[in-house]
């Protein structure tokens, strides 16, 4: 029952990761920007984990896939959905200096787990920069009313879910993440909490304006 | 006979390389601070050369004195390192030259994605070995990162020199290649003669008399 009950709960992660990311490929399409190009990215790489969870829950298909010393699939996967972040942070700050830093840093990260075993050093590197790049994207989104950025932010404590942590607080984490990332791309952290006063404002003149010459014309 | 001659050419090439490459490094460090001191803004084409400089000074002298008498007596070749098929100081100079050549390379192309993209990439290669107690895998790493980034560097040099017409590039292309020659020859009589061609060109260059490109001077 238990059993029946997680599969339920991924098949409905699966489903609603597809969703985002159709949602933010439309978005993609319309507006040609990179933070909606980094959406798509980062939720492809989401999709794929949803989906991998799912298939994994049938007891045929082997739990995890070893590719040498400590290095398995699920934290390469990791690796690239913490460092996403990381790098749209880069981006957000025009920081093009650093702008090769994650993938470095990941690919060693990839090369050192698949020489040797030792993941200790793995895990403190992605809890140190996955919580910073938490923070900072947490707090650039409250200061500039983008809830783009502010879900980015909770790609962190989805990437935590991928921990050896308890099965019910991962559930947790990748609730919260995937719900956060849902109304970050269907706008409706702009639309109904992070509301913006002054452009609010402007929109409002505007609006009265148009309404004032249409009655002056008619 | 062909002994004697080179122990001779050893000889020369060793101490004048002891005594050629540190000044140039003085030359390139005076000339810095000149012009810090003048215009109040550090030129970091230059800076990046006096790094490459200081790193090959760093590489030379250990490895040529454990070469020498008296120094081979009490400067032991295994400590320093003489070759780069191991982490050792002396690959270590060699890996942070050609890492500072990249960023060169970078800086003077304006591409400012890779400005810190080789210095970042070489510490990290050392800091991974030492997390894994020195894994000998690591060492392959290094050595292959050594000779891709040399080779790279020494191409783009040359492209660089020619494209954006700049002495500083073309010049750090041909001191780069005398030096792989150098290195690829190895110890015998012609290695000795690349040896004392990176004094001979290191010194003319420092001194800033290779000037193939001339700046022209506008008048009024």
């Amino acid at each position: 029952m238990a059993n029946l009950m997680l599969m339920i709960f991924q098949a409905a992660f699966f489903v609603l990761s597809v969703i985002i990311l159709g949602i933010s490929i439309i978005s993609y399409r319309k507006s040609k920007i990179y933070i909606d190009l980094f959406e798509v990215v980062l939720y492809s790489v989401i999709v794929f984990t949803a989906f991998r969870t799912l298939i994994l829950s049938h007891e045929a298909i082997p739990d995890e896939i070893n590719l040498g010393g400590g290095l398995t699939i699920n934290l390469i996967l990791t690796i690239i959905i913490i460092f996403m972040p990381v790098q749209f942070l880069l981006y957000l700050g025009d920081l093009r200096k650093f702008y090769t830093f994650p993938t470095i840093t990941a690919f060693f990260m990839i090369l050192n787990l698949y020489l040797s075993g030792i993941i200790l050093y793995y895990r403190i590197a992605i809890i140190v920069i996955g919580a910073i790049s938490f923070a900072i994207l947490f707090y650039e989104g409250l200061k500039r009313k983008n809830g783009k950025i502010l879900s980015f932010a909770f790609v962190f404590m989805y990437g935590l879910s991928y921990f050896p942590i308890n099965i019910i607080v991962g559930l947790i984490f990748q609730d919260i993440g995937l719900l956060m990332m849902i109304l970050g791309a269907t706008g409706f952290l702009d639309k109904y909490i992070l509301i913006d006063e002054h452009t609010q404002e402007k929109i409002h003149k505007i609006r009265n304006t148009w309404i004032a010459r249409r009655f002056l014309v008619e | 006979m062909d002994v004697e001659l080179r122990y001779i050419t050893q000889l020369i090439g060793n101490w004048t390389s002891i005594f050629v490459v540190p000044l140039m490094a003085i030359i390139i460090a005076i000339r810095l601070f000149r012009e810090y001191k003048q215009t109040k803004q550090i030129n970091y084409v230059r800076l990046l050369i006096l790094c490459i400089f200081i790193a090959f000074t760093w590489a030379i002298i250990p490895t040529n004195m454990a070469e020498v008498p008296p120094f081979n007596t009490f400067i032991s070749g295994e400590i320093i390192g003489l070759t780069e098929e191991k982490i050792n100081p002396y690959s270590i100079s060699i890996g942070l030259m050609v890492s500072f050549a990249l960023s060169l390379i970078a800086y003077a192309n304006k591409w400012e994605i890779l400005y810190y993209t080789a210095l970042s990439f070489y510490p990290t290669i050392l800091a991974s070995a030492i997390l894994n107690n020195m894994d000998p895998a690591f060492d392959i790493f290094n050595m292959y990162y050594i000779y891709t980034a040399a080779v790279i560097g020494i191409v783009f040099f040359y492209v660089t020199g020619f494209r954006l017409r700049d002495n500083g590039s073309l010049g750090l292309g041909i001191l780069f290649s005398i030096a792989f020659g150098a290195l690829a020859f190895g110890e015998n009589v012609i290695g000795d003669i690349f040896t004392i061609s990176i004094a001979i060109f290191g010194l003319i260059f420092s001194l800033g008399f290779f000037t193939p490109f001339k700046t022209k001077q506008i008048e009024g």
